[in-house]
């Protein structure tokens, strides 16, 4: 684990570019959009960076020899989760810390605070697209993981708009009414819960896939 | 040890190698109880494989040449010299009378075989 | 150590059927021609692949359930497989170093820098020949007990090959029951390194023998027509073919040296062991 670890971190750090490029923007941002986009930019960048730490264990076959290293598979999934759920987590520690250094010198830490529940429920989309990238990443490799996720996002707007169709035909109307009588904090914890047995569900289809992996 | 293997020479290499050695203890390079480098450092400076090597102690050993003590190496046993040099020509008049009477069922007469013997022994030794 | 029983394994029209073993303390070759099922036996042993059929153990256990426990006691170096090209030397370094606890930081440096292999470079930017003196090195740097090399001297000019098995001779010589299973197409490199051979060839094995043996039974008689006619033909494993004559390749070169004076024998080099025993002319006889 500790050699997987040092190894992404130093594949991540050679992104020197992406980096830089990063910094250039959120600072843009902050400076001219409301501030709460640098959170939502920051850890979806980060989240991208981990994920994409597996295409790089599979550009030119190193899997091959990665897997001749002392690692069990399972703890190469575990690695991966563990990195996506630490840098998620750094990258929105700094974003929330940036956004209220905003705020304290804007005079409206008041306002911030206030939002920071807000805030933290930025967490769950990004759990969720941890959630779908990283098996499909570990399944069909950088390649054709872009095309799978295409197909994937595609059937899910198919979904809602189908379910969009379902509540406005009415037939769901009363299941409508209940759920919007439930309170926004209500929502947020359902939603954390949600996204959480989601990911549990999505480590446990990756372990899967690697378990049946041939390289 | 000096030790020169012809990897283009009909005779194995592992003989070749307990020549060596043999001539290495009868010429009394070695001593007993001196120890013979292990069995892969001697592969790997000779670059030929270690099961070669092993074969050649063992046949020194069977030879009485050297002792293998288990874990600890391989050690020139101890020869008396004298009676080594004996085994070696023993050893060779064998291989002579046996290629005489080969000569002999094969109907040479005994002057061939001594030509023959005198050409060989030119080829070898040289002109002197 | 290594024990492979009737492991099979289909790819399309390929199909391996292959079984080999290697005691502890042994360094074995497996050589044949490219495409010939060398890289899927290194596979099926390292557990990187799940064979059809047959029985693949390593230290006593099953390859596919090999831990990392396992793993830290072998030394693999892949023909084509690497650390990412995008890490620098001194990163390798650090990230091995977090991998292996035995690993060797000292030796390992001296060695890459007695191979000239820059610290401060990509592996991208690596000459092929630096990348297989660096796949090698790592193999060596940890104290492995069991050592899995395929085609560790491809790509390298003759001085650098003497390097790397030059290399992998002092790790044997300091490393005395370590094992070895090294493959190669250029089999002349394993001729001053393996105890044993094994032949492969389109996914069979179709000869097992000690090198030494190899060296000195095995041998190429080449004949005129009519001496071929009279030739015993008992311990002949191929011919071929050549300009008015054959070329035939014996287990027995000192039978024909005795029995027919005069005779022309080659030494049989393990290059001409594939030549002879996998070119479809020269395997009429089997």
């Amino acid at each position: 684990m500790r050699g997987l670890l040092e190894k992404d971190f130093r594949l991540i750090a050679q992104r020197k570019q992406t980096l830089l490029m990063y910094a250039a923007i959120a600072l843009m941002m902050a400076m001219t959009m409301d501030s709460a986009y640098i959170i939502g930019y920051t850890v979806s960048l980060c989240v991208l960076l981990a994920v994409g730490t597996v295409s790089y264990d599979e550009f030119d076959n190193g899997f091959l020899f990665l897997m001749t290293l002392p690692v069990d598979r399972k703890t190469y999934v575990d690695e991966k989760y563990l990195l996506c759920i630490l840098l998620d987590l750094a990258g929105w520690c700094v974003a929330t810390l940036i956004y209220c250094g905003i705020a304290l010198a804007q005079g409206r830490m008041a306002e911030a605070a206030a939002e920071l529940p807000t805030l933290a429920s930025m967490m769950i989309p990004l759990t969720l697209g941890i959630s779908v990238m990283l098996p499909i990443q570990l399944k069909y490799g950088a390649g054709k993981s872009h095309l799978a996720l295409a197909v994937l996002f595609g059937s899910a707007v198919l979904v809602v708009v189908g379910v969009r169709r379902l509540i406005l035909s009415g037939a769901a109307s009363s299941l409508g009414e209940r759920l919007s009588s439930l309170s926004p904090e209500a929502w947020v914890l359902a939603l954390s819960a949600v996204s959480l047995l989601v990911l549990f569900g999505s480590y446990l289809w990756s372990r899967h896939i690697m378990e049946e992996k041939e390289f | 040890m000096n030790i020169l293997l012809n990897n283009s020479s009909m005779i194995p290499l592992y003989e070749q190698l307990m020549d060596q050695v043999k001539n290495g203890i009868i010429r009394g390079d070695f001593r007993e109880n001196d120890a013979l480098p292990s069995v892969r450092a001697l592969s790997a400076r000779l670059r030929i494989s270690a099961l070669t090597v092993k074969k050649a102690y063992d046949r020194l050993e069977e030879e009485g040449f050297v002792v293998t003590v288990h874990g600890k190496g391989t050690f020139v046993a101890a020869t008396d010299r004298e009676l080594a040099v004996e085994a070696r020509r023993r050893a060779v008049e064998e291989e002579i009378s046996l290629a005489v009477q080969r000569a002999k069922t094969a109907g040479l007469s005994r002057d061939e075989v001594r030509e023959i013997m005198e050409i060989m022994l030119e080829d070898c030794y040289g002109n002197d | 150590m290594v024990t492979i029983e009737g492991l099979k394994k289909q790819y399309g029209a390929f199909a391996l059927d292959v079984s080999l073993e290697i005691p502890a303390g042994r360094i074995t070759g497996l050589v044949g021609k490219n495409g010939a099922g060398k890289s899927t036996v290194i596979k099926a042993l390292l557990g990187l692949i799940r064979p059809d059929g047959g029985k693949v153990t390593v230290f006593g256990k099953e390859a596919a359930s090999l831990r990392a426990a396992d793993r830290l006691k072998i030394g693999t170096a892949l023909s084509n497989s690497g650390f990412s090209a995008y890490l620098k030397l001194e990163e390798v370094v650090r990230i091995l170093a977090k991998f292996y606890p035995d690993f060797n930081e000292t030796a390992f440096r001296r060695a890459c820098e007695e191979m000239g292999l820059p610290f401060g470079k990509q592996l991208q930017h690596y000459s092929t020949g630096m990348k297989a003196k660096l796949r090698v090195l790592t193999a060596l740097c940890h104290g492995a007990k069991l050592l899995v090399m395929d085609e560790p001297t491809t790509g390298l000019d003759v001085e650098a090959r003497g390097e790397v098995l030059d290399s992998i001779r002092r790790y044997a010589a300091e490393h005395e029951d370590c094992s070895m299973l090294i493959t190669s197409h250029i089999a002349s490199d394993l001729e001053g390194l393996c105890d044993d051979l094994y032949l492969i060839h389109e996914g069979k094995i179709l000869l097992h023998e000690d090198t030494d043996v190899l060296l000195s039974e095995y041998g190429l008689l080449r004949v005129d027509a009519e001496t071929y006619a009279r030739l015993d033909p008992r311990y002949l494993l191929s011919r071929r073919p050549e300009g008015n004559g054959y070329l035939c390749f014996t287990d027995q070169k000192r039978y024909y040296a005795e029995n027919y004076p005069g005779i022309l024998i080659e030494k049989g080099g393990i290059d001409d062991l594939i030549l002879m025993m996998t070119s479809a002319e020269g395997r009429t006889l089997q």
